[in-house]
């Protein structure tokens, strides 16, 4: 079998270091911070375990200065969201085996295709001064496939993926946004924030007979979410976000970039109802 | 508290770590058979290549060997042989197992029974590899939906 392109490590970092490892470092240092806090050490300073024991106390309680109290959170006021969303998924497959083959002339749809989302978007102000969005939504994505490596196996079979990507999915999505303030003229007549946070999506729609077979999709997967949003003397805000795909949402050797544009309307709950 | 919350913290990492990191071993062994039982019925595959040790030869352009299989489970080839057939997984290598009527006979009793490795299968493609008895050589055989 011969690979035309070879396919590109687009992300060495995290392919070195993905989410789970850096996860599974954070949970052991945070149990072993949560046993060193328990620990009240009467040997003198200097020695070594009483020096591993302050340096995990001290984590510990960093993490938990992080967490922001309830009463941080003010000003909040209840959105109704929707929009429209253009997706694509990005494709290194040439790795994966599988019995099962489809000619890339079939599959291979490099294109946004649209879809759309709806949900509610918790706006306020953290410790008063940063404004902030808090979001969960259903979003239904149409999305296009682009491969960007094949398999070919000439004369006897023409360019072929042994992966099929799934074009529907319906995700549920949690996003916790961060908005800055752009000043570009009055600030009376409308506000323009720039916006950027992570995000969670999903997956509640079941995958395709296809990749049922290898269990292709993952269920949960994070992507960044940056954008900007326009706030027209708050009786709408109009905003446009990108989503890229920065973690392969498909398991073991395919590596599926989900990239997303998302344009919609936020209204106020208060003012609909 | 801040030891409270810290056990909060610990209890939701936990929690994300097991989702994370426990991955469910589903059974698709169902899965595949449904899904090849739907790409290989109910067409007419025709043989194009078949492959020898390394030697090709041609079936392209010229009358060549052809099997149905239907969605009944039976099956029906060029040579007039006729019987059914069954998709099946068998030491993690997919298979299909023919058992094939003598000509001129009404029961099985009077049968050949054949299994073919299934190598790759697709909606036009399909590459079946067995080795004959007494050999040593592994054949392939090529098939398309196009004559």
């Amino acid at each position: 079998m011969r690979k035309p392109y070879p396919s590109r490590d687009y992300n060495i970092l995290l392919c070195v270091l993905s989410i789970k490892h850096i996860l599974l470092v954070f949970l052991l240092l945070t149990f072993c911070s949560v046993s060193f806090s328990q620990i009240k050490p009467n040997k003198p300073k200097g020695q070594f375990f009483y020096s591993i024991g302050q340096v995990f106390s001290r984590f510990g309680n960093s993490i938990v200065s992080l967490i922001p109290q309830k009463s941080q959170f003010k000003d909040n006021e209840l959105y109704l969201m929707t929009g429209m969303n253009l997706s694509k998924q990005s494709i290194f497959s040439a790795n994966h085996n599988s019995s099962f083959i489809y000619p890339l002339n079939e599959v291979q749809n490099n294109a946004y295709k649209p879809g759309f989302s709806a949900g509610l978007r918790i706006d306020g102000k953290f410790k008063e001064i940063r404004p902030y969005a808090l979001s969960v939504s259903i979003n239904r994505y149409a999305a296009g496939s682009h491969y960007r490596d094949v398999k070919s196996f000439q004369p006897f079979l023409g360019d072929f993926s042994s992966f099929k990507a799934d074009s529907r999915f319906l995700n549920l999505n949690v996003s916790y946004l961060l908005k800055k303030n752009v000043i570009l003229r009055d600030t009376t007549k409308f506000k323009l924030y720039a916006v950027a946070g992570p995000s969670i999506d999903v997956r509640l729609s079941k995958q395709t007979l296809q990749n049922k077979v290898n269990n292709n999709y993952r269920l949960l997967y994070f992507r960044p979410t940056v954008g900007v949003e326009f706030d027209n003397q708050s009786f709408y805000t109009i905003y446009l976000h990108y989503t890229p795909g920065i973690y392969s949402i498909n398991r073991s050797d395919i590596r599926n970039r989900f990239n997303t544009m998302e344009v919609g309307m936020l209204l106020k709950w208060k003012d609909l109802f | 508290m801040k030891q409270t919350k810290l056990y909060i913290i610990s209890a939701i990492l936990i929690l994300i770590g097991i989702l994370t990191f426990s991955s469910c071993k589903k059974n698709t062994d169902s899965a595949t058979i449904e899904l090849t039982q739907k790409m290989i019925q109910d067409k007419t595959w025709f043989l194009t290549y078949r492959v020898t040790n390394g030697t090709v030869k041609s079936y392209l352009g010229e009358p060549s060997y052809f099997i149905n299989f239907l969605k009944n489970k039976t099956t029906k080839d060029s040579d007039g042989l006729e019987g059914t057939y069954m998709i099946k997984i068998e030491n993690n290598q997919l298979q299909v197992a023919l058992q094939i009527k003598l000509p001129n006979q009404t029961s099985f009793d009077y049968q050949y029974d054949y299994q073919y490795d299934i190598d790759l299968i697709g909606e036009s493609n399909l590459v079946f590899s067995y080795t004959p008895i007494n050999t040593t050589d592994r054949i392939k055989l090529y098939f398309t939906l196009n004559k």
